[in-house]
């Protein structure tokens, strides 16, 4: 396929872009976002049928490249979601028809042979404008989380996070405008994400303790709220967070500490946990764990230095999406608004 | 009175037939035999009203609850299936046509319930990771059928099974088992205790999805469950979509009675009885394998309100 | 004769620290003057100076006691104010610190050359002080404008502080320089604020300990304390039992007292000392108690000889029994439960557990050792690099990590610092965490902790009773240090509820954590005595 060719441009520069770091979810997102904007106008293709499998040619390739970034997979998806469902209203004019797989579908029996092939006309131009209205969606996200805060952090509060998240961040910076509260941050060694965030709430004079990994357990009795972020919400309501929240999470649900997880809706993802080793974890570099100067040490030894945890959802009280709040057991139903089943598998 | 002496004449063979598709398809759960036999009498149905019919599928249901089939997805079929026809009721005019027009759908219906096994076991069989130990309770067609798919994908697993003392039905899946070339252990039940620290997973199939998202299960399952939570182990149930029922038991005592005994049983002393499934709340569940797709309980209740309301 | 000359040279040291001391002080005598000025009136000016020139007399004590006796009250006072004062001047203690370290350093040396590294040491901690004064003339002038723009922002509460503060920053600016405690306090977390140790009063404390008897021994084992050279509640015992026989050695009884009433005082000074230097340790209080309860068995009449011999020879069985044998048994006891191919997760260092799995390597058990670690102290480093060294198939991560290697573990072994009453476990931080990711992955806990640990103290949470680690160490001083809202913290220990630990190992048995005040009620030679 000399087309795909093309795409592998956008790949790679998709690729590139804060491929290291664990916050650039966003950032992936909306490079995603525009990829299959630019895809969808520039292509020639006739039906949705073609646009789909574009798409989804497209998708494996951008996964292959981001095997991690779930972010990038969920965006996918989305886009499909939204070609589906402007085909679906385009074709049948009448109100919105649920097209996802249900027990009532079953019943009424109605037969699905609708593959998508028609042509319909200004499908084009409707599914753009969709993309459109998503894509502002997306860059309203942060605020439209962070409009929560007054909502869920009170006077004299003790807030603890851990690790660095752009969207913790701006969530604890709103609520200190209207209220004072203590935060305490930790590190998250090895790479020590936690100074950043540290840094960053006290200069907007919001009192901050940075403490170590360890301290963790001894602390969390004082706290009121768990506040954090996550870098992929999967789809029986579990996180995938950076190294550290499981043990956050589990001394939080010891001393009965509300944990609140700040997430936009394109972390949704439709994956669950089978192993750590299967799309999962990432490793990186364990000489921050363990310096290569420390000679001979390192090679008798293994050294791991995964990124991410799993946290299970019992352990989770709260999500704040964009959409507003959620418990992690109603995830699977944003999941079915925002995915269509037939795509879970690129 | 030709008619009437009609009737009785299909609906005495409608016991005879239902034991008929139970005894010849062995792999068929008895649910899906009750929808048959719906299906069958709707086929050669002679009745000329909408009432007529409706009591004529009302007399199949409780014949069919009456045999000693374990009555749980029966009930859940037959359940769905006068909602089929509910739907089905509503959108023709004349009842020859609404007829016709059911059958129709009806093997559609059909169609997409025995298909339903065929997801389910795909969906089922990425969760079962290479060198891992599964516990099964019991005998499960769709466990089975999951593990064959992940046979099929060349994945080395081992499986404990409980021996199922209610029915024996442990050996046989053991039997099964080793059929298609997976190495089984058979257990006693008394023994999932001990079992469980060295097991990855708990699978089980179900007789029937409560609204809670809790399950219906030969007992023990319950039992199974406490223990997995207990020793932080996935609990997994493997289920149709037609089995989920429009019931929420508070706890074991409230499970009606038709559930947990046969009807042999039930005109005898129960309390010298031994019930034949129990009911496992949804907090023991980690995921529901389903052809609607991978549910977590709470999704159970979203479907039947879809559904019913 | 040599211990004499020791001695001799011990005095002459102090004559010549007493007169620097004066001469920084006579220096710094305007500041002292300003703070004498805010409490206490015009005549004790006079006192203070004749207590300076008294200090620098050889036996600085007697003449203090003369005069507080000639005038109590007056020198109560006094005594404060030094205090106060010595607590501001952060330069003076630096200086004493370093230049103890250094003579500690000596102490190794023969006596001989002690003389020669003396006068050196002088002329180093000269050159320090220039240095340490410029340094702390241009922080002054920093903290000056720093405590200006503050003023302005914190609330009524701290204004009064404040303005007392720009008033000494005032002065301080023109005449010379000292530290202004009160920016301190900014980096104090409220809920840990009992824990914080003020380090110039700690130093203060040390400094007139050095003018009485505290051995030399001792003075090194403080500042090895201190700075951390030796940690681990064993190794701290074991040091600090050796030392004292070293202390018995050389302890002469007063002709006044009897043996066992000196040496007591000797011992409190001893440990008031090394509590200022690091909070002790249960091992340490328990072996302390155990002494103590010797001593009150030695006669009135012995001789000085033979209650040295007396003492040495119990502590001798002390470390035998309590230490080597006990952990001795408990080895044999962990490799029982070792299976073979089992994966054995532990956390920092503990001298204990190093012992366990090499002693169980050497039998021929095959295993393997997850070894988690964490920022502060990251012992199991030197873990690590023991057990490698003896050949042991190790994997290494951080406390991060262990949710998701935590699932390839048979078994966790964790050391403990003291096994409290209600039986919960002291232990470093990060245990808990270790515990509860263990618990979720249902994987066994066992502590693994000698009898000499138990306490009969009790404690729930980690903030009553708890050590707090170098704030500098987690994060660059300069990134915090100039920002009052952020302040980094470490604890050192905390409280393992015993709910989260399957079995505790000690020497008697394998034990649930709530048999503790059983092993204490059965085992009256260590704790319940004193």
């Amino acid at each position: 396929m000399p087309r795909v060719k093309i795409y592998q441009f956008y790949l790679i520069k998709t690729s590139i872009l804060n491929y290291r770091e664990v916050d650039g979810s966003y950032n992936v997102a909306v490079a995603v976002v525009n990829l299959f904007k630019n895809l969808v106008t520039q292509e020639k293709w006739n039906t949705a049928k073609d646009l789909i499998n574009l798409i989804k040619t497209c998708g494996k390739l951008l996964v292959k490249e981001l095997p991690l970034q779930t972010s990038a997979e969920n965006m996918i998806r989305r886009m499909l979601k939204i070609v589906r469902d402007e085909y679906t209203t385009a074709c049948h004019e009448q109100e919105e028809l649920d097209i996802q797989e249900s027990l009532h579908k079953i019943v009424t029996s109605e037969e699905e042979i609708d593959d998508y092939s028609k042509t319909v006309a200004e499908l084009k131009d409707s599914i753009l404008d969709h993309i459109s209205e998503f894509h502002m969606e997306l860059e309203t996200s942060i605020e439209n989380i962070t409009k929560e805060a007054i909502k869920h952090i009170h006077t004299s509060e003790i807030i603890l996070t851990i690790g660095k998240s752009a969207i913790v961040e701006a969530f604890l910076k709103e609520a200190a405008k209207h209220r004072k509260f203590e935060v305490i941050v930790c590190e998250c060694s090895p790479l020590n994400y936690g100074h950043n965030t540290a840094i960053s709430l006290s200069q907007s004079k919001i009192p901050t303790t940075l403490i170590t990994d360890s301290s963790i357990f001894g602390i969390m009795g004082r706290v009121h709220k768990v506040i954090i972020g996550t870098h992929t919400v999967m789809a029986n309501g579990g996180l995938r967070a950076v190294c550290g929240t499981h043990s956050v999470a589990l001394a939080a649900k010891y001393y009965s500490v509300p944990v609140i997880v700040l997430a936009g809706l394109y972390k949704l993802s439709s994956q669950y946990l089978i192993s750590h080793e299967d799309k999962f974890n990432q490793f990186i570099s364990p000489e921050s764990v363990l310096k290569y100067s420390e000679g001979i040490l390192t090679s008798l030894v293994h050294v791991y230095n995964p990124t991410f945890d799993y946290v299970p959802p019992e352990l989770v009280t709260l999500f704040i999406s964009n959409a507003g709040g959620h418990a992690p057991s109603y995830v699977y139903r944003l999941l079915s608004e925002m995915y269509h089943q037939d795509d879970n598998d690129l | 009175m030709e008619k009437i002496g009609e009737r009785y004449s299909l609906l005495s063979y409608i016991r005879e037939y239902f034991c008929k598709i139970l005894h010849e398809e062995k792999d068929l759960s008895p649910g899906i035999a009750a929808i048959k036999t719906l299906l069958y009498v709707l086929e050669n149905d002679k009745s000329e009203t909408v009432q007529e019919l409706d009591s004529n599928f009302q007399t199949t249901i409780d014949i069919m609850r009456n045999t000693d089939v374990p009555v749980t997805s029966v009930a859940s079929g037959c359940e769905l299936f006068l909602r089929f026809i509910t739907f089905a009721k509503l959108d023709y005019k004349t009842f020859d046509e609404c007829k016709k027009v059911m059958f129709h759908r009806g093997k559609i219906f059909m169609k997409k319930l025995t298909n339903a096994r065929g997801k389910i076991a795909k969906l089922a069989s990425t969760f079962i990771t290479d060198n891992s130990r599964i516990l099964v309770h019991s005998k499960s067609r769709l466990v089975l059928k999951a593990m064959e798919h992940a046979v099929s994908l060349h994945k080395h697993f081992r499986v404990f099974v409980t021996y199922s003392s209610l029915d024996n039905s442990g050996k046989e899946m053991a039997d099964e088992l080793k059929n298609i070339g997976v190495p089984c252990t058979v257990i006693l039940d008394s023994a999932v205790g001990y079992i469980m620290e060295q097991v990855d997973m708990v699978m089980v199939g179900a007789e029937g999805v409560a609204e809670s998202g809790g399950i219906i299960n030969q007992i023990g399952s319950f039992t199974m469950a406490i223990c997995a939570k207990e020793m932080k182990k996935p609990f997994y149930v493997l289920t149709e979509s037609f089995k989920f029922t429009r019931l929420y038991p508070l706890n074991q005592r409230d499970l009606p009675n038709e559930f947990k005994y046969t009807s042999g049983h039930l005109r005898k002393d129960l309390s010298k009885e031994h019930p034949l499934v129990d009911y496992t709340p949804p907090s023991f569940i980690t995921l529901l394998f389903t052809d609607l797709g991978i549910l977590t309980p709470s999704a159970v209740s979203d479907e039947l309100i879809k559904l019913y309301l | 004769m040599e211990e004499k000359s020791k001695e001799e040279i011990l005095a002459e040291r102090k004559q010549r620290k007493a007169a620097k001391q004066l001469k920084k002080k006579s220096s710094n005598k305007v500041v002292n003057e300003s703070h004498v000025k805010d409490k206490i009136k015009g005549n004790l000016e006079e006192n203070l100076d004749k207590m300076k020139i008294s200090q620098c007399d050889n036996d600085a004590l007697k003449t203090s006691n003369e005069s507080m006796s000639v005038n109590p009250d007056l020198m109560t006072h006094f005594l404060d104010n030094d205090k106060k004062f010595n607590f501001s001047s952060n330069n003076t203690s630096f200086n004493n610190e370093t230049s103890s370290n250094i003579s500690i350093s000596n102490k190794e040396c023969g006596s001989g050359i002690g003389n020669g590294i003396n006068t050196f040491m002088e002329s180093v901690s000269d050159n320090i002080k220039t240095k340490s004064q410029l340094k702390s003339e241009r922080r002054a002038k920093q903290e000056a404008q720093r405590a200006l723009k503050t003023q302005k922002k914190l609330d009524e509460k701290n204004v009064e502080q404040f303005e007392t503060s720009k008033i000494k920053v005032n002065k301080l600016k023109t005449k010379f320089t000292h530290k202004i405690p009160k920016t301190v306090d900014v980096h104090k977390v409220l809920l840990f604020s009992h824990l914080y140790r003020n380090s110039s009063i700690e130093e203060n404390n040390i400094l007139t300990n050095i003018n009485t008897e505290i051995h030399k021994a001792v003075l090194k084992l403080g500042v090895q304390y201190k700075n951390k050279v030796i940690i681990g509640s064993n190794a701290r015992v074991v040091a600090l039992l050796n030392t004292l026989k070293q202390v018995i050695a050389d302890y002469r009884t007063p002709t006044e007292k009897d043996f066992s009433r000196g040496f007591e005082k000797v011992l409190g000074d001893v440990m008031t000392y090394l509590n200022n230097c690091r909070p002790v340790s249960v091992s340490m209080t328990n072996a302390i108690k155990f002494l103590k309860w010797h001593l009150s068995q030695l006669p009135n009449n012995i001789s000085d000889r033979e209650a040295q011999i007396k003492l040495r020879e119990a502590i001798d069985d002390y470390i035998k029994e309590q230490i080597n044998m006990a952990g001795k048994a408990i080895c044999i006891m962990v490799q029982k439960k070792i299976s073979q191919d089992d994966v054995i997760l532990t956390f920092g260092y503990s001298s204990l557990i190093e012992r366990i799995l090499i002693e169980s390597f050497q039998v021929g058990i095959k295993f393997r050792v997850i070894i988690v670690d964490a920022a502060p102290l990251y012992e199991g480093k030197e873990l690590l690099r023991r057990l490698v060294k003896s050949g042991l198939n190790c994997v290494y991560v951080l406390l991060s990590a262990v949710s998701y290697i935590m699932k390839e573990a048979d078994k966790v072994l964790l050391g403990a610092h003291a096994l409290l009453t209600n039986g919960y476990v002291m232990s470093r931080a990060g245990s808990s965490q270790i515990a509860l990711i263990a618990r979720s992955y249902n994987v066994p806990v066992l502590v693994c902790c000698e009898t000499h640990k138990f306490s009969e103290r009790v404690q729930t949470d980690a903030f009553v009773h708890n050590e707090l680690g170098n704030p500098e160490e987690l994060m660059k001083a300069d990134l915090w240090k100039s920002n009052n809202n952020l302040t980094p913290l470490t604890l050192m220990y905390e409280v393992t509820p015993s709910n989260l630990v399957t079995a505790v190992v000690t020497e008697l048995a394998i034990l649930p954590c709530t048999s503790v005040p059983v092993v204490l009620r059965v085992k009256p030679t260590s704790s319940t005595l004193s």
